[in-house]
């Protein structure tokens, strides 16, 4: 397990966790904003590697996915800009998310092996229900849960998991829809004991709504609100604005 | 690599790659087709749509001319495309949505390609009065416009996919996030058989009525099996289910045919797409490719998990038609049996042209004529370099 990741749940009352797209809106630009996050407040950086055909996410992640992917994304570089990124920060967790094929096709042994060694801290895979490959000891394997998720199901999925648990705030696909607090609590209350830490993610568009969702958990993560405006705008100015909007996120939910 | 048949794996293929939140509504579907499938009720249902609404058993037709001019085996089509819609289609559609019903499910999405199953969707939900939305990519929605006319007159919703390539694939991703986010009240009618388990197993146990009756057939006619069976594959619904009933009588030829510009089985390796593992047209970085075929219904980077593991068993071969071979096929059918075929059997009926000349004439080949051509008459024409 992953020292990094229960530093970061023991020291902070709660995370805030920024998703980025792996080489969006370029691999400069991604590099760049990848090592100011830590200085905006990111208690965490979960980290997307593109797929073609990501049926989980919405149009912004599905727009930045296909953006890294033109620009030649490959996970050996990302690794190697992980490698680098985990000199300068040695403390900031580190997580992957993606589909099943992209690390399928790199190879799963070798995938594991080298993001290890390259200081990331979990991996989240998506699609990964009837997956049986092995998690090395070090790797967190970060599991979803759903509103559909079955008590029962649950706990079968946190024995499997290890780090932390990200719960899935709304039926559906990633930034298209507005979470609704009360039934999240409600479901939340079925899910017990809990063993694991356990974030929000999906659809936090704004402050206010990540300030109401940390109130539920132990973190939330922001993605599609957080990359949206870069699909437009990625300058200098936009980033900084977008920085800041993971700033206030954090500011407001600590 | 797991080699032991797990529920919903052929070999290593197959399988469940979802995200969490369709776990629970796929053991709902597998446990109502556990439930529901061999009821006496269900079947004598089922039985009685295919009968009187499909129009079946279809009919097992000796194309002579074309047997003549091949100068070889003897060439029958299974009339597949006399069904009501036209393809084969309406076989699972009627099955499926009687097994959404069963599952009190009130709103129903399909992905389509060709329009085929979109167009049978459609016509069972207005059947059946149930409200229905197609998923279809603009550039088939775009070269099958009679179908898309179809499927509004029909009352179903058509939501155009502008992302990626906009074909099949990216329609089929568009309907499982419309999926994902109306999981409670929603049945997915998936068209072929491919995607997470069941669905492979449910497609092929409702088109397997087509191998079904050419067995029945054959043994009324000739107290014989057929020597070869030919189909094409773009997800692979109507292969398999002019397949599944043969596969143990390993003395029967069986051969799919893919289109070569969406051909993962001759030129794909194995991956994850849509929920189930499978061979894939795809780079090294496991980023699935872009497709070409002239064939709507065909043109697509995955194939049904099945098949993949029927490649590898080597129990059934499969070889590959170009874009121009298959419309050769398309006019020849039409100019010598009077039956225009649709695009997707005529790269079926392409092998069979070159396969038929190497046989002797007691050799029997059946090919499953899946779809009748009239959606493709533009295409066709433009193609062909008529002008209109």
């Amino acid at each position: 397990m992953s020292t990094r990741i229960e530093t970061v749940f023991r020291l902070q009352r709660k995370c805030v966790i920024p998703f980025i797209t792996a080489n969006f809106p370029s691999r400069d630009k991604f590099l760049d904003i990848l090592h100011q996050l830590p200085d905006y407040g990111a208690s965490m950086i979960e980290i997307g590697i593109p797929f073609s055909d990501p049926m989980a996410d919405g149009p912004v992640i599905q727009a930045t996915s296909f953006q890294a992917i033109q620009t030649g994304f490959s996970i050996k570089t990302l690794l190697a800009d992980i490698q680098d990124f985990r000199q300068q920060h040695p403390h900031i967790p580190v997580i992957l998310m993606t589909y099943t094929n992209p690390i399928l096709q790199y190879g799963d042994t070798r995938f594991y092996r080298e993001a290890e060694a390259a200081g990331v801290d979990g991996v989240l895979v998506v699609d990964r229900v009837s997956q049986g490959w092995a998690v090395p000891g070090s790797v967190a394997d970060i599991r979803l849960i759903a509103p559909t998720t079955h008590p029962d199901r649950f706990h079968h999925i946190q024995d499997e998991a290890s780090g932390f648990l990200y719960y899935v705030s709304v039926t559906g696909v990633t930034g298209t829809q507005t979470p609704d607090p009360a039934p999240i609590a409600a479901h939340l209350d079925t899910l017990t004991p809990k063993r694991l830490p356990m974030v929000i993610g999906f659809g936090i568009q704004s402050v206010e709504l990540a300030v109401s969702m940390a109130a539920l958990a132990d973190g939330v993560v922001v993605g599609s609100s957080f990359l949206k405006p870069l699909l437009t705008d990625s300058g200098p100015t936009s980033v900084r604005q977008q920085l800041q909007y993971i700033q206030s996120i954090a500011t407001a939910i600590a | 690599m797991t080699t032991i048949h797990q529920a919903g794996f052929f070999g290593d293929y197959g399988g469940q790659y979802i995200p969490e939140t369709l776990v629970p509504v796929l053991s709902e579907l597998t446990q109502a087709m556990d439930a529901i499938l061999e009821t006496p009720a269900f079947q004598r249902e089922l039985a009685d749509y295919y009968t009187h609404y499909i129009g079946r058993p279809s009919p097992l037709y000796l194309a002579k001319r074309l047997t003549e001019w091949c100068g070889g085996a003897q060439i029958f089509f299974k009339r597949d495309e006399l069904n009501h819609t036209g393809a084969h289609k309406i076989n699972n559609c009627v099955g499926q949505l009687l097994l959404a019903k069963h599952m009190q499910k009130t709103r129903i999405i399909a992905e389509t390609g060709a329009g085929q199953h979109g167009v049978a969707t459609a016509t069972v939900c207005a059947l059946f009065g149930l409200p229905c939305v197609v998923y279809m990519g603009a550039k088939d929605i775009e070269r099958q416009q009679p179908n898309v006319s179809r499927m509004r007159l029909l009352g179903a919703e058509i939501v155009p996919v502008t992302a990626g390539q906009g074909t099949l694939k990216d329609a089929m991703n568009e309907a499982i996030r419309d999926w994902v986010a109306n999981v409670d009240t929603t049945y997915y009618a998936i068209g072929t058989a491919a995607g997470p388990h069941p669905y492979p197993t449910l497609v092929r146990h409702f088109q397997s009525i087509i191998g079904q009756e050419v067995k029945t057939a054959f043994q009324a006619q000739f107290n014989a099996l057929p020597d070869t069976l030919v189909a094409c594959l773009g997800g692979g619904s109507n292969a398999i289910g002019l397949f599944a009933p043969f596969l143990a009588d390993t003395q029967v030829n069986l051969v799919g045919v893919e289109p070569d510009g969406a051909a993962p089985l001759a030129y794909g390796t194995p991956g994850v797409l849509h929920g189930n593992k499978t061979y894939l047209l795809q780079d090294e970085h496991g980023q699935i490719a872009d497709t070409q075929s002239i064939s709507a219904g065909l043109d697509y980077p995955g194939i049904g998990p099945e098949h993949s593991y029927l490649k590898d068993t080597g129990r059934v071969t499969y070889t590959t038609v170009t874009d121009a071979e298959a419309l050769d096929a398309f006019q020849r059918c039409a100019q010598y049996e009077g039956i225009i075929p649709a695009l997707e059997p005529a790269h079926a009926l392409a092998h069979v042209l070159a396969l038929a000349p190497t046989l002797p004439p007691s050799h029997r080949l059946v090919m499953n004529l899946c779809g009748r051509g009239d959606k493709d008459l533009a295409a066709v024409a433009a193609h062909l370099g008529w002008s209109s």
